[in-house]
C-alpha cells in the first residue's frame, strides 16, 4: 500500500519537476522573448534520445552504465541546445504564427527521422537500462529522482529569474514588447533570439535527459504535438513572462487529469448510440477525463484570456536575502 | 512512363484532398488571421457523418453491396453542411469572444478546440478506424487481408507484381499513430521494410492490438481519383463565383483588406466570419467523406490530425489567405509527396519530413507563399 | 576621441541618399550633417518623407544609393543597433514604449550599448553584474528626474499619460548616450503650454549632455524658436535650406507647403 503511493506519488512529482523545466525554458521563449514556439516539444526529444543513446551506446563493462548516466545529462543538454540554435538561426526572419509554424514543422522532421533510425528503435521506442533502481532494475529509486528533478526545476527557476531581471532580461523583454525599437535602442536581435533559443531548448534537452533516465524509455509518444500544445498552454494561462504564474498553472494543469482519472468513478455511462455499433455505447466516466479537461482548457482560455493570474498581485516569495 | 502519369494522378487526388481543407484554413486566415487548428477536426467530423449517412440513411455497408451514386452525392452534402454548421457553432461559442484578445490567445482556444474534438470524437466512436461503406467496389483496387502470421508465405504472392503494403495498428491507448505505413515499391518487401513490418506486429501483438495488413498494386488509379478531382474543380469553380461575383465575396474580399475600415463602412463583419466559417468547413466536410472515408477507405478520430497540418502547410506554401494560393499550393504538395514516395527509395517514410521541409524553405524564402502579398514591415 | 580627423568633420553626415519603395520615390537625393551641439529641423508636409529619412539615417531602412557617416564610419549595411552604439539615438513618431515594461525599465533599456557584463555573470549575479546593475538603475533614475518622471518610475509605461510617453521616450533615448538625437515629431499631441515646457527641457538637455538633435517637427512655433538650421522636404526632395529666417521668407516653402494657412496662423 505505501509502496503504491509512493509509486504514484512519486512518478507524478518528478513529472511534475521536469513539465515545470519544460515550461520555464518555454517561457524564456514564449513568455520572454515573445518568439512563439510550438515545437519545444522536439528539444524535449532531443534532450531525452540523445540521453538515451549516452547511455546505450556509451561502451561499459558488465552492470550499469554509470558513467552513461552522470555523461547523459550533459549530451542531452548539449544536442537539444544544438538544435536549439540551429532553429534559431533560420528562424530569426520569422514572427508570431509563422515562427510557430516553423518551430512545429522542425520538431515535426525530427520525429519523423527519429521514426525511421533503427537504433534509436523507429517508432518502437528506446530502451535505456539505467541506473538509481532497485535490484530487478524494474523501480526507480523516487526519492533520488525527485530530488534530481525538483533541483533541476529549482536552479532553472532562479537562473531564470536572474536572468531577466538582468540587462540581458530586459533587451529580450524589449524584443518582446517592440522588436524594430529594442533594435534601435542597440539589442542585437540575432545574438538575443539565438541566446534565446539555445539556451530554452538546452533547459528542455536537460528535461529530456532526467526524463529518458528516470522512465527507462522513450518513445516517439511521449513527445507529440499535444505535449508540445500543453506546454503553450501553461506558459499561456500562467501569464507569458510570469515566473509564479508558470509555476502554477504547471502544477495545476499537471495535475487536474491525473486527479480526475483518479477520482473520477469507473461508473459506465452511455455516451452515444450507434447503430452500426450495436446500439448504445457506454465509456466509463473515468476515461472521459481528456474531454473534461479539453472543455476545462477552452474555458480557461474563454474566461481569463491574459492568464490566470494577471491583474491578481502575488508578491514572488524572497528566496535570498 | 505509364507508371509516372499514375503516380501523377495519385498525387493531384491527394493535393485535391489537402485542398479540401487548405481551402478553409486561407479563408479563414484571411478573414480574422486565425490559424483555426480545429480545422483539420473539422474534416474528420466531416468524414464520420458521411459515414454514418451512408450506414445508416442509404444502407450503405463496410462488406457488402455499393451505395448509388446519388447516395453518395447526398452523403457528401450532408457532411458538407453539417461540418459547416458545426463550424458556426464553435465560431459563436469560442472564436467569437476571443476575437479581442489577441492572436495567440485565439490559437490557443482553436488548439483546445481540436482537443476536444479529437477526445470526444474517441470517446463516443471509439478509438479504432473503420472501415468506410462500399460505394465503388467494383472498382476498388484488388485488397486482400494478410493475418499477421502469414505475411512471410504472402510476400511470393506479393512478389509477383508491383506492391505497396499498408497496415494499420489501431491501438486502443496511445493518441497518435493509429495508422503507420510501409510502403513498398519494386517486386518483394526488402529487409528494412520486413523488419520494420515485423517489429510493429509484434509490438501490436504485445499490446493486445489488431493488426491488418493490406496490399495492393502500388500503382492504381480508380474512379476516386477521378470523382475527387472532379468534386475540386466545381467546388473551386463555386467558390471563384462566390468570391467575385456575390455582394457576399465583395464583403469577404473587404473585411480580409481591412477589417476595420470594412465594419466601418457597414458591412456586418460577424456575418461575413459565420459564413466563412460555413463554407470553410463545408468544404472540409466534403473533404472528409470524399477523401479521409472513401479515397483511404478509412475513419478514425485522429485522421485530421496529420492531413490538417499538411493541409495548413499548403495554404503556407501557396500565401495564406490566399484561395488560388492555397489549391495551388496543396496540388504542389500532393504531388511532390507522391512523387518523392514513389520514384525515391524509401522516400514514403520520410513524406512527412519532406513536406515540413518544403515548408521551412518556402518560409524562409518567400515567406507570403507562392501568390500572397508580402507583408510590410511598418515602422 | 578628440584629435582624430573623423572627429573634425561633422559627427553625422549624409551625403545623396535615395530610397525608392516600389515605385514611389520617399527620399530623393538626401544630404545633411549635423555638427557638435547644433540642432537642425526637418519640416515638410505630411507623406514628404521625413521619417524615411530617420529610419535611413539610424539603419533601419537601407538606402538605394548615398552615404552616411556616423562619427566618421560608414554605415550603410550596418545594423540599427551598431549605428545605436555609434552614437544615434531616436525617438518614435508614434510612440513605441515597452508597454509591458515600468517607467523604470523602459529608461534601463536605453543603456543597452553600455551593458558589459556578459550573459553568464548575469545569470550568476557576479559582483561585476550587480555593480554595473546599479549603477544602471541611478543613472536612469537621475534621467527620469531630469524628465520629471521620478515619481512614476514603478508604473506600467503604458499607463503613462500622452505627453510623458513622448518624454520617457526622450528619456529612455538619452541613455544611450548619443551624439546625435534624432526626435520625431516631439511635441505632437501636446497643448500649448506642455510643448513650451518640453522646448525648454530640449534646449537643457542640448546643453547638458552636449548632445546635437535633429528635430522632425509639425508645430512651426515649436520648432522655429529652438533650432540654428531647418531642412524643409516635399515629396522626398529637399527644398530648402536655411535659418528660421530664411525659410519663413523662401519662396518656395510658402508656395509649396506652408502657404496661406501659413500666414494666417504663425505668421
Amino acid at each position: 500500500m505505501f509502496d503504491q503511493a509512493v509509486a504514484f506519488w512519486g512518478h507524478h512529482l518528478i513529472m511534475v519537476g521536469i513539465w515545470l523545466t519544460l515550461t520555464l525554458s518555454l517561457n524564456l521563449i514564449n513568455g520572454y522573448c515573445g518568439l512563439f514556439s510550438l515545437g519545444h516539444q522536439g528539444f524535449w526529444a532531443a534532450g531525452a534520445y540523445a540521453a538515451g543513446a549516452t547511455v546505450v551506446f556509451l561502451p561499459h563493462g558488465t552492470g550499469l552504465n554509470w558513467l552513461g548516466f552522470v555523461l547523459s545529462f550533459g549530451v542531452g543538454t548539449f544536442v537539444a541546445a544544438l538544435f536549439g540554435f540551429l532553429v534559431g538561426l533560420p528562424c530569426l526572419r520569422l514572427k508570431g504564427d509563422y515562427l510557430a509554424i516553423a518551430t512545429l514543422g522542425f520538431s515535426e522532421i525530427l520525429r519523423n527521422v527519429v521514426q525511421n533510425c533503427s537504433p534509436l528503435g523507429s517508432s518502437l521506442g528506446l530502451s535505456v537500462p539505467n541506473v538509481m533502481r532497485d535490484a530487478t532494475g524494474k523501480i526507480p529509486n523516487y526519492f533520488i529522482y525527485i530530488a534530481l528533478s525538483w533541483g533541476m526545476a529549482g536552479l532553472t527557476t532562479i537562473l531564470l529569474r536572474n536572468l531577466v531581471r538582468s540587462s540581458h532580461g530586459r533587451a529580450i523583454q524589449a524584443i518582446r514588447d517592440d522588436e524594430r525599437a529594442a533594435e534601435l535602442l542597440g539589442v542585437n536581435l540575432t545574438s538575443y533570439k539565438v541566446l534565446v533559443f539555445t539556451s530554452g531548448a538546452g533547459v528542455a534537452g536537460l528535461a529530456g535527459a532526467l526524463f529518458a533516465n528516470y522512465n527507462s524509455f522513450v518513445t516517439l509518444e511521449d513527445f507529440n504535438f499535444n505535449a508540445g500544445v500543453l506546454m503553450v498552454v501553461m506558459v499561456v494561462l500562467g501569464g507569458m513572462g510570469d515566473l509564479l504564474g508558470t509555476f502554477l498553472a504547471t502544477i495545476t494543469l499537471y495535475f487536474i487529469p491525473v486527479l480526475l482519472a483518479l477520482w473520477l468513478p469507473a461508473t459506465r455511462i452511455p455516451v452515444f448510440y450507434d447503430p452500426t455499433q450495436g446500439g448504445v455505447v457506454y465509456s466509463e466516466i473515468k476515461n472521459l477525463w481528456q474531454v473534461l479537461f479539453s472543455v476545462l482548457l477552452i474555458v480557461v482560455v474563454l474566461v481569463r484570456p491574459q492568464g490566470i493570474l494577471k491583474g491578481v498581485t502575488l508578491k514572488w516569495p524572497k528566496f535570498s536575502k | 512512363m505509364l507508371n509516372f502519369i499514375c503516380y501523377l494522378l495519385n498525387g493531384l487526388s491527394l493535393g485535391c484532398i489537402y485542398a479540401l481543407i487548405a481551402v478553409g484554413y486561407t479563408m479563414v486566415y484571411g478573414i480574422i488571421k486565425l490559424i483555426n487548428f480545429a480545422h483539420g477536426e473539422f474534416y474528420m467530423f466531416g468524414a464520420f457523418v458521411g459515414y454514418y449517412t451512408l450506414m445508416l440513411l442509404f444502407g450503405g455497408s463496410a462488406t457488402g453491396a455499393d451505395v448509388s451514386f446519388a447516395a453518395l452525392l447526398g452523403a457528401i452534402l450532408i457532411a458538407g453542411i453539417s461540418t459547416g454548421i458545426l463550424a458556426v457553432i464553435v465560431e459563436r461559442i469560442v472564436y467569437r469572444p476571443l476575437r479581442k484578445s489577441g492572436r495567440i490567445v485565439a490559437l490557443l482556444a482553436a488548439l483546445g478546440v481540436s482537443l476536444l474534438m479529437q477526445n470526444g470524437a474517441q470517446q463516443t466512436f471509439g478509438a479504432k478506424d473503420r472501415p468506410y461503406p462500399h460505394t465503388f467496389t467494383s472498382q476498388r483496387y484488388p485488397r486482400m487481408q494478410i493475418q499477421p502470421e502469414s505475411l512471410v508465405p504472402n510476400a511470393r504472392v506479393m512478389a509477383e507484381r508491383d506492391v505497396s503494403v499498408v497496415f494499420t495498428v489501431p491501438k486502443e491507448h496511445g493518441r497518435l499513430t493509429l495508422v503507420d505505413n510501409v510502403v513498398q515499391r519494386g517486386n518483394a518487401l526488402d529487409e528494412f521494410a520486413k523488419k520494420r513490418l515485423d517489429g510493429i506486429l509484434a509490438q501490436a501483438k504485445k499490446d493486445g492490438c489488431d493488426a491488418t495488413v493490406y496490399s495492393y498494386p502500388a500503382v492504381t488509379v480508380t474512379s476516386y481519383d477521378g470523382l475527387i478531382i472532379c468534386v475540386l474543380a466545381t467546388i473551386t469553380l463555386l467558390l471563384y463565383l462566390l468570391v467575385q461575383h456575390t455582394r457576399f465575396g465583395r464583403a469577404m474580399r473587404a473585411v480580409s483588406h481591412d477589417f476595420d475600415a470594412a465594419s466601418l463602412m457597414g458591412i456586418d463583419v460577424s456575418r461575413v466570419i459565420t459564413g466563412t466559417f460555413f463554407i470553410g468547413a463545408f468544404v472540409a466536410g466534403v473533404g472528409g467523406t470524399l477523401g479521409g472515408g472513401m479515397y483511404y477507405n478509412s475513419v478514425g478520430p485522429l485522421m485530421g490530425l496529420m492531413v490538417g497540418l499538411k493541409a495548413f502547410v499548403s495554404a503556407v506554401i501557396g500565401g495564406i489567405g490566399s484561395i488560388p494560393g492555397a489549391l495551388a499550393g496543396a496540388l504542389l504538395l500532393g504531388v511532390s509527396e507522391a512523387l518523392v514516395s514513389s520514384m525515391i527509395p524509401q522516400g514514403s517514410l520520410y513524406s512527412d519530413a519532406f513536406t515540413f521541409a518544403i515548408l521551412i524553405v518556402m518560409l524562409l524564402v518567400r515567406p507570403s507563399g507562392l501568390l500572397g502579398k508580402p507583408a510590410s514591415d511598418k515602422l | 576621441m578628440d584629435n582624430s580627423p573623423a572627429s573634425r568633420a561633422p559627427f553625422l553626415v549624409a551625403k545623396g541618399l535615395n530610397k525608392r519603395f516600389g515605385g514611389l520615390a520617399a527620399v530623393t537625393a538626401f544630404s545633411v550633417s549635423v555638427d557638435e551641439g547644433e540642432i537642425v529641423g526637418l519640416i515638410g508636409p505630411n507623406g514628404a518623407g521625413k521619417t524615411t529619412v530617420f529610419n535611413l539615417l539610424t539603419g533601419a531602412y537601407q538606402p538605394d544609393t548615398g552615404s552616411i557617416h556616423v562619427a566618421g564610419v560608414a554605415t550603410r549595411g550596418l545594423k540599427p543597433n551598431r549605428v545605436t552604439a555609434l552614437g544615434l539615438a531616436r525617438t518614435f513618431q508614434n510612440i513605441r514604449l515597452f508597454k509591458d515594461m515600468t517607467v523604470l525599465e523602459n529608461a534601463m533599456t536605453g543603456f543597452q550599448t553600455q551593458c558589459k557584463s556578459g550573459v553568464l555573470s548575469a545569470v550568476l549575479k557576479t559582483r561585476s553584474h550587480r555593480d554595473e546593475e546599479k549603477r544602471i538603475r541611478s543613472d536612469a533614475q537621475n534621467l527620469l528626474e531630469l524628465m520629471g518622471l521620478a515619481e512614476k518610475s514603478q508604473m506600467l509605461s503604458g499607463n503613462l499619460p500622452y505627453g510623458e510617453q513622448r518624454k520617457l521616450e526622450i528619456a529612455r533615448a538619452l541613455a544611450a548616450a548619443p551624439k546625435v538625437l534624432l526626435l520625431d515629431e516631439p511635441a505632437a499631441g501636446m497643448n500649448d503650454t506642455e510643448s513650451e515646457s518640453l522646448r525648454q527641457l530640449l534646449i537643457n538637455i542640448q546643453t547638458k549632455f552636449n548632445v546635437s538633435l535633429l528635430v522632425i517637427e509639425h508645430d512651426m512655433a515649436f520648432v522655429m524658436g529652438m533650432v540654428d538650421r531647418l531642412l524643409v522636404l516635399d515629396h522626398g526632395l529637399t527644398i530648402a535650406e536655411g535659418t528660421p529666417a530664411e525659410i519663413r521668407s523662401h519662396p518656395k516653402v510658402i508656395e509649396a507647403y506652408l502657404g496661406k494657412d501659413y500666414a494666417e496662423n504663425d505668421g
